[in-house]
């Protein structure tokens, strides 16, 4: 299991418009990827694609040794990889505690075991994202930081192996950013692997140990995020031109 | 089982409120009107109830809930008319037909939202409104079908009440396990249950067919009191009703909607008199309580304990 998953080859057109081109990389258990780029550079696409909200036009996604381009999310879901949105899309009448639990329902593997009574594995995860003392609010009175927590709580519930976050630190403050970088890494320590959309470099390079980076659909770089702050087409494509005398 | 521990006390008030109905029959001398309204009452409360797993909790907005209702209903009476077979053969005959209709409204709109469902569900209620009005040698037209009593009024009142208590109970236990979880997560926002795996078209599916299964059965119990089933059951009035009750009552909660099925079909029933005025109350009285409490009354009722309760707890905290 050391190729945990795999994207082959995946192409996306929206009509003529190829939102992603030939993109290839693969990524091992347990690594921390960053996926960034440019607005528009298709890293949400590729998003939907893996989880299976988008069929790739062409190419497969392969994870855990299984061809999975053609599974709706839920599949992929109870196979243990688990997404989050970019702008926070809770369950809003539902209370925070239930947000989490219902990811927890639907596993197949601890559905028999586990019921809406067990709420000691989901105070367990709301603990870890700071959000207990608001257990029993309903979701859609939580304020913009803590939706944002609410996210990572919800995707920790189904028992993922695989979590893909969609901008996790968007318009977070300094303080808050640093506290969900710490619960990422408390999440990577625990084994899981994860692929981070961010904008926020600065703050993804700290976290990441491998950064991808995409421009007009194609993969331009892949490495470390030293080598990928030399690399001399992202520092062109991505940062610009200022930024590459003063810091490179 | 925790959610029937949980549930405990609701069970127990509904079969409490149940047996007081019951009692209502021997207590007033079998009086007919008091059966029929009651009767007649305890259906609403079941076709809120089904419509409310549906709406309240699903979001599937059904504009066509008696549709259900309609075509067990129609396909009983067919039988009794033209193959008597053993009763409850034909009854079983009678709720499979409501399943099937509910598969025609559910099937085509799995994978769409709301609003399309809405429409579909309306529209197969004005399909069905049609045909018993074309095909008059089968369906009857405009006088529908109508058999000879074959149970007594006293049979169907109990066997409807029993009904209702259990359509309460088990759409109570239903909501509260994991399946009721599912559904209101589809309710809330379908690409995030997507996300954490839930099968859509499943759960929408499943709450259709629920909630087909109880309408039909209470079809057939109307059916059978009335002996007769009319294309009036397929009109745009009687499915309102049930939106209508459902939203005064109050959504997503079950209680709600039985509370509003009951007491709206018992007022409607004290408004014949001024008939020609019962629609616009009932427009008026849905505007109120839209305005006044959005979540209906039973919403509304909900709120307002917690923020008494919220008040008393500041209220301990500062003194």
């Amino acid at each position: 299991m050391n190729e945990f998953l795999i994207i082959k080859n995946v192409y996306k057109n929206f009509g003529k418009l190829a939102a992603l081109h030939d993109i290839a990389f693969t990524v091992n258990q347990g690594e921390v990827v960053g996926l960034v780029g440019p607005n528009g550079a298709g890293k949400t696409t590729l998003f939907n694609v893996i989880t299976g909200f988008y069929r790739a036009s062409s190419g497969h996604v392969i994870f855990k040794g299984k061809d999975v381009s053609q599974l709706p999310p839920n599949k992929l879901a109870e196979m243990g990889m688990i997404r989050t949105f970019q702008i926070p899309r809770p369950f809003k009448e539902l209370t925070v505690h239930d947000n989490v639990a219902i990811g927890t329902l639907f596993n197949p593997e601890r559905m028999h075991k586990t019921h809406i009574s067990d709420t000691e594995f989901v105070d367990k995860i709301l603990d870890g994202v700071k959000l207990l003392p608001h257990k029993n609010q309903l979701a859609g009175n939580l304020g913009y930081g803590n939706l944002k927590l609410l996210e990572l709580g919800r995707a920790q519930g189904p028992f993922p192996d695989l979590l893909l976050l969609d901008e996790p630190f968007a318009g977070l403050t300094v303080s808050e950013i640093e506290s969900v970088s710490d619960i990422l890494r408390g999440l990577a320590a625990g084994g899981l692997t994860l692929i981070i959309v961010e904008h926020k470099l600065r703050a993804l390079m700290k976290l990441v140990k491998r950064v991808i980076v995409l421009h007009y659909g194609k993969k331009i770089a892949d490495g470390t995020p030293e080598e990928i702050s030399q690399d001399d087409q992202v520092l062109k494509a991505y940062l610009g031109r200022r930024w590459s005398k003063s810091n490179a | 089982m925790v959610i029937l521990r949980r549930e405990l006390l609701s069970i127990v008030i509904v079969v409490i409120i149940s047996a007081g109905l019951a009692v209502m029959a021997p207590l007033s001398d079998y009086d007919y009107y008091l059966i029929g309204l009651l009767t007649s009452a305890c259906l609403w409360v079941i076709y809120v109830v089904s419509w409310d797993l549906l709406t309240g909790y699903t979001g599937m907005l059904n504009f066509g809930q008696l549709l259900f209702a309609g075509v067990a209903a129609y396909a009983v009476a067919l039988l009794e008319i033209h193959f008597p077979l053993p009763r409850p053969l034909m009854i079983l005959a009678g709720l499979i037909a409501g399943l099937c209709s509910s598969l025609l409204i559910s099937l085509p709109s799995l994978r769409v939202r709301s609003a399309y469902f809405a429409l579909v569900s309306f529209a197969m209620l004005l399909v069905f409104h049609r045909i018993t009005m074309t095909f008059i040698k089968i369906f009857g037209g405009d006088y529908g079908l109508s058999i000879p009593r074959v149970f007594s009024r006293e049979v169907l009142f109990f066997t409807t009440i029993v009904l209702m208590a259990a359509t309460i109970i088990i759409m109570r236990l239903i909501v509260k396990s994991r399946i009721g979880m599912a559904l209101q997560s589809i309710r809330e926002d379908e690409e995030t249950a997507r996300a954490v795996g839930i099968n859509i078209p499943r759960y929408k599916l499943m709450a259709c067919v629920i909630s087909a299964f109880f309408t039909s059965l209470a079809g057939i119990c109307g059916f059978y009191y009335m002996g007769h089933v009319g294309p009036e059951i397929f009109g745009m009035m009687g499915s309102f009703n049930v939106v209508i009750m459902g939203v005064i009552g109050g959504t997503g909660t079950i209680f709600g909607a039985a509370l509003g099925g009951g007491v709206l079909a018992v007022l409607l029933e004290y408004m014949r008199p001024v008939a020609e005025y019962r629609n616009l109350l009932y427009a008026l009285l849905l505007v109120v309580v839209v305005m006044v409490a959005s979540r209906g009354v039973w919403g509304g009722m909900v709120s307002f304990w917690n923020k008494r309760k919220t008040k008393k707890d500041l209220q301990g905290i500062a003194s």
